[in-house]
């Protein structure tokens, strides 16, 4: 999207990152590393810090312990504007003040482009555009936000992020309010920046099975650390998953994707596979 | 992505024409500066005695409908002007600054923390051994304005710890704090009030209620100057409100030091209310009300919102003030019972809207 310049590896860091909330900790000694061109997943059950290292990764919580990273320098040294240039934030809800139109939430991306006073150049407009096309929101760019489905919101906070012209994407649960059609073709979106921009996106999905499809790795949290990194075959392992998430699970690859598919059961399913595994014993 | 965009390129020019350049912005000054001459000269022809404008202009210096007119009617005028566009900045921009619609300088202690310690300093600089200090007489035009500025930002600071403190801040926390605060201040106030000689007593109560005091020129230049002042530094951070729309954080992601915003925008509310205060007391409701209506008319980017608001709230003020002195005949009316009389329901339908869109909404 910019010049080679801004394509240059500029890679995320987290190192020993803690991050307390008064008494409670919610990150410990967290290590992750989110390369160009990569989609790095995060997954972990409620609670485990996985929104929280997405604010710590954007800048927008200072991590209380450890440091990130942004291209080898502290996210902490770098000018609040540049990074804002270089890291945009979907995040989990966007609650906006007064109504506005999508195009103006999407303009509202280049604020770390313009002036002072803001005004915006046909550069500014150009870019607005652009995203607003990739993200399919261009047909209703003068509506208001407040008027969107779920889904279509969504993607007009993703045109607003990709207006940053970042080069690296977090984004904390972007399929939360999403049905499945509009799931898929949000991460579809995702997933060709990543490949054909080099865009490095770390996304924080509660769906297993969409994190097992379209994740290069994956982080797993539990209760603030890292449980496992890797990539999804090593990560999504029975054994792990029913530990961390505490409660039974079904784990086996599927013939379409060859990825895993994971299956919470039920209580009956559960107390139907406790009788079978003590009659086997 | 769901749909190709259906219009392509020719669905392009609309959403590649900026909302607000700066050509836009110059309109909107224009004919704001343009609408509130017509309102002012209109209030000008109001009151009890007719008055020739024409004849009036040419009559000799002591010819009394010449005196109403530009003796009274226009310092009058000028004075509802600049406080009104003063109030209606400063709520636009609270408004904007805490997400809140119902915050405006008067709802939330800030005029009131103005009024109690200007009042505090102007009767100090009256008190016999002031003038030996040098704080009598001509010095009270920077000692209260100075004092209610101090007020000013004191109440703002206090009001921002409130929110903060309270973690998440529901908008009716702000609100609270600001009714505490100003029947905290009222009571001092009053308290001064019946310490306080009976003449001068009389000029306090008058800030309590809100009138519009002509106290002189240097007094109007003030106000006009702390409005340009509020004027530029709220200018200046409009992006960032912009941004704050979307929340501390999101607007964090965008690169905008929220702090500096933050300080910013409470300075200038400071400034705006210390201006206003000292020659109109504690005018209510202009802030919260010219806000809404701007936004209905201009959309909700702050960098057509604050200056409309200003341009607006100069002109309802002059309105308001206009009915103030007029509709009892001889009588005035404080004009801070008018805008309380306009204001108070609409905050009640403000406040009920509110607490609809609350439960209504999903997420």
């Amino acid at each position: 999207m910019t010049g080679a310049a801004a394509r240059a590896d500029v890679a995320l860091e987290a190192r020993g990152v803690a991050v307390r909330y008064g008494a409670r900790e919610a990150l410990r000694e967290v290590d992750a590393r989110l390369a160009p061109g990569e989609l790095l997943g995060i997954i972990g059950p409620n609670g485990s810090g996985k929104s929280t290292l997405v604010r710590v990764l954007a800048g927008v919580r200072a991590p209380d312990a450890g440091e990130v990273r942004l291209g080898g320098r502290p996210l902490a040294d770098v000018p609040r504007r540049e990074r804002a240039r270089l890291i945009a934030l979907v995040p989990q809800e966007t609650h906006l003040s007064f109504p506005i139109q999508v195009r103006e939430l999407v303009l509202l991306g280049r604020a770390p482009h313009t002036g002072p006073f803001g005004w915006e150049r046909a550069e500014d407009l150009r870019a607005a555009h652009e995203a607003m096309l990739r993200a399919g929101v261009l047909e209703f760019a003068e509506r208001s936000v407040d008027q969107l489905s779920g889904g279509e919101r969504q993607r007009a906070v993703l045109a607003r992020a990709l207006a940053q012209q970042p080069r690296i994407l977090l984004l904390d649960e972007p399929t939360a309010f999403l049905d499945l059609r509009h799931a898929v073709l949000l991460l579809d979106l995702v997933r060709d920046l990543c490949r054909s921009e080099g865009l490095a996106v770390a996304a924080v999905l509660h769906d297993l099975n969409l994190a097992a499809m379209y994740c290069d790795r994956l982080v797993l949290l539990s209760r603030g650390r890292v449980h496992a990194a890797g990539d999804a075959a090593a990560v999504l392992n029975y054994r792990d998953l029913c530990d961390v998430y505490g409660t039974e699970l079904y784990v086996a690859p599927n013939d379409v994707t060859g990825q895993l598919v994971v299956l919470p059961l039920s209580r009956e399913h559960r107390e139907r596979l406790a009788s079978r595994t003590d009659k086997a014993l | 992505m769901s749909t190709a965009p259906s219009a392509g390129p020719a669905g392009t020019p609309r959403a590649l024409a900026p909302r607000v350049t700066a050509r836009r912005l110059a309109v909107l000054h224009a004919s704001g500066l343009a609408a509130l001459l017509v309102v002012m000269a209109a209030a000008a022809l109001v009151g009890p005695v007719r008055v020739d404008p024409l004849a009036a202009w040419l009559a000799p210096p002591d010819d009394p409908t010449r005196v109403i007119l530009l003796g009274a009617r226009v310092p009058r005028i000028v004075l509802a002007a600049l406080v009104g566009g003063a109030l209606g900045l400063a709520g636009a921009a609270l408004q904007a600054l805490l997400s809140n619609p119902l915050a405006c300088p008067h709802v939330l202690g800030i005029s009131g923390g103005a009024a109690l310690l200007g009042i505090v300093a102007m009767i100090l600089t009256t008190v016999p051994g002031a003038a030996a200090l040098g704080l009598g007489g001509e010095a009270s035009l920077l000692v209260v304005p100075a004092a209610a500025f101090a007020g000013a930002l004191a109440t703002a600071l206090l009001v921002q710890s409130v929110a903060r403190s309270s973690g998440r801040v529901t908008p009716h926390t702000l609100l609270l704090t600001g009714v505490v605060f100003n029947a905290f201040a009222a009571a001092v106030i009053t308290f001064l009030n019946t310490l306080a000689d009976f003449y001068r007593a009389h000029g306090i109560l008058a800030w309590v209620v809100g009138t519009l005091t002509v106290r002189g020129v240097a007094w109007t230049l003030a106000a006009a100057t702390t409005l340009a002042a509020g004027l530029v530094l709220l200018s200046a951070s409009a992006r960032d409100l912009n941004a704050l729309g979307l929340g501390e954080e999101g607007a964090t992601s965008l690169g905008v030091d929220v702090a500096r915003a933050r300080r910013a925008v409470y300075l200038a509310v400071a400034l705006l209310v210390a201006g206003a205060v000292p020659v109109s007391g504690m005018i209510g409701f202009v802030g919260l009300i010219v806000p809404h209506v701007v936004r209905l008319l201009v959309g909700s980017d702050q960098r057509l919102v604050l200056p409309a608001a200003m341009w607006m709230g100069g002109a309802f003020l002059v309105v308001a003030d206009t009915a103030a002195r007029t509709v009892l005949g001889s009588t005035e009316l404080p004009v801070g019972v008018v805008t309380a009389l306009c204001g108070g329901p609409f905050f009640l339908f403000l406040l009920r809207r509110q607490a609809t869109d609350e439960r209504g909404a999903l997420r």
